[in-house]
């Protein structure tokens, strides 16, 4: 066999191999998905999604202040969480020492933390204060996700080239303001991604909920009670001795993982699009 | 003569090692200086005290000082912003912002004050006419600058210096990632600055220094070995060792 004869064959084994080992990789995120679709697709329809639940031997009634509830609990949570995190994670970017190595392996340590422990600080904390909460719920949440959001904005913003900085601050910038500016805007695809990977994280936790709130059937977006969520309402329709509800789990599964899928979706477009037009 | 900067015994450690050797040098308003030397003898060094560029270097310690028009720039309480808002600074590798050109051209002048739509076209035109580009971006002025040429990226980010109307340029090697024709172009650009504001260069190319300097400083090791007219330090040269790097005689 010549030499050129060889390489190709080394060329197309090892490009099978890639693709078999990448179809191994993707089976299971596949199989779980076509799961939800199997016994949720005909659970899920526009009733589903805007009807308060029913009774459980009655028909019909949906998830609505399933589906509320969590929007609430995620929105507050990222709202209090993020900023932290973007916050942490400009902070480590920008600066060395002792200080930073310090509160980075503070936040790895967080990052490895069991949601039930954040569920339980917020229980200690938010709980003892104010009661079963909304804002409980959005505390665990928010604790959750500042690991998350910390590295991967540390990550985002290191990516930029000293250069633009140097070009920043020669022109008279303070250093805060060529972080708004300069930093932050060229590294926003990978910030909002970060972002999102936190409320991904969050988005399905259930540990948290468990000790933060009491399981409720009435529509809500009170944060400052006990809120029904996506979650919870799988984890107790699931177990349920109704057929009807199990069904409705697995409708709830598929609505909760659509939710974290459109807004992957969403971001990669938002950050495509922005990247198209600066590259020109 | 009126100096635009006096340096005076100037010394930088990057942590134990020295790379400016109690360097002093008068710079006359209005004038182009050229910085030559090796690589790694300490011009970048000198150029980043002009400005306080060294302040975000980690481990770098300067002594001595730095007097801009007659203020000094090291001394405590020098407002480091407005001092680069004096001294401007061109690096080696364009670098402008990715964003467009017109946001590269305004972004130094908005950050020190407001400006209505008028200003603002106003600003963007003349720094990109006294920097030469004008022509060829004038169409396209909300085009993303990263799509420019190098050359025209280089002259852009010059333009980006100018629109703060700094008193003074300095300029790392700006020339060395573009080729002949937007070198040319960048030299006669600063013929054209040197009415209005003293430019301070370093480069790697002896014709250049020779055609577009006033005054050229030797660096050699971390000393500034020799420091006059470009004429004199071309043709007559003081020091044995400037002679030789000159001439091309040297390792
Ligand atoms: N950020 C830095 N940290 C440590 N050493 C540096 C740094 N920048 C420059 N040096 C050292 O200082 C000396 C002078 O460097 P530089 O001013 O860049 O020289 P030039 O511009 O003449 O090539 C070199 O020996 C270089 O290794
Ligand atoms: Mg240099």
């Amino acid at each position: 066999m010549s030499r050129l004869a060889r390489r190709h064959l080394a060329h197309r084994v090892a490009t099978a191999a890639c693709l078999a080992l990448a179809l191994v990789a993707v089976f299971p995120l596949v199989s779980v998905l076509w799961e939800l679709v199997r016994h949720g697709a005909d659970v899920v329809t526009w009733e589903f999604l805007t009807t308060p639940p029913a009774l459980p031997l009655e028909p019909g009634g949906g998830i609505q202040h399933a589906i509320l509830g969590t929007g609430v609990v995620v929105g507050l949570g990222t709202l209090m969480g993020a900023p932290l995190g973007l916050l942490i994670g400009a902070y480590l970017a920008e600066s060395r020492g002792k200080r930073a190595a310090t509160v980075r392996t503070v936040v790895d340590a967080m990052a490895g933390m069991p949601s039930i422990v954040a569920g339980l600080f917020a229980y200690a904390v938010v709980v003892a204060a104010v009661g079963f909460s909304g804002w409980a719920a959005a505390s665990a949440y928010a604790v959750l996700m500042v690991p998350t959001v910390t590295r991967t904005t540390e990550e985002a913003l290191r990516t930029v080239p000293q250069s633009y900085r140097d070009a920043s601050l020669a022109l008279g910038s303070p250093r805060w303001r060529t972080m708004l500016l300069v930093v932050l805007p060229a590294a926003w695809g990978g910030v909002l991604t970060g972002l999102l990977l936190g409320v991904a994280r969050v988005a399905g936790e259930t540990a948290p909920l468990v000790v933060t709130m009491i399981a409720t059937p009435f529509v809500s977006t009170d944060p400052a009670h006990s809120l029904a969520t996506l979650p919870m309402l799988i984890y107790d329709y699931g177990k349920s001795a109704y057929p009807k509800l199990n069904a409705q789990a697995w409708g709830a599964a598929l609505v909760l993982i659509l939710m974290v899928l459109a807004l992957n979706i969403l971001v990669r477009g938002m950050s495509a699009l922005r990247e198209r037009r600066l590259k020109g | 003569m009126q100096k635009a900067i006096r340096v005076k015994a100037l010394d930088v450690h990057y942590g134990r090692s020295r790379a400016l050797k109690s360097v002093s040098m008068d710079i006359p308003e209005r004038s182009v200086v050229a910085l030559i030397g090796p690589s790694g003898c300490g011009k970048s060094t000198f150029l980043r005290c002009l400005n306080r560029m060294n302040d975000t270097v980690p481990g770098a310690k300067v002594e001595g000082d730095v007097e801009v028009d007659g203020h000094s720039v090291y001394r405590n309480g020098t407002d480091v912003v407005e001092l680069r808002r004096q001294v401007g600074m061109v690096f080696q590798k364009p670098n402008p912002f990715p964003k467009s050109i017109r946001d590269n051209v305004l972004f130094g002048p908005r950050l020190h004050r407001r400006m209505d739509r008028a200003e603002c076209d106003r600003v963007l035109e003349s720094s990109l006419r006294r920097a030469a580009i004008w022509d060829e971006v004038k169409d396209r002025l909300d085009a993303p600058a990263m799509g420019l040429s190098g050359g025209q990226q280089q002259r852009l980010c010059i333009a980006r210096a100018l629109a703060v109307e700094p008193r003074i340029l300095l300029m790392d090697e700006p020339c060395s990632a573009l080729d002949p024709i937007a070198t040319a172009k960048i030299e006669e650009l600063i013929q054209d600055l040197k009415k209005e504001l003293t430019v301070v260069m370093v480069t790697h190319n002896m014709q250049q220094a020779a055609r577009a300097s006033d005054y050229t400083g030797f660096f050699y090791l971390g000393e500034l070995v020799e420091f006059g007219t470009t004429k004199q330090v071309f043709e007559n040269p003081r020091e044995k060792r400037t002679e030789d790097y000159v001439t091309g005689r040297f390792g």
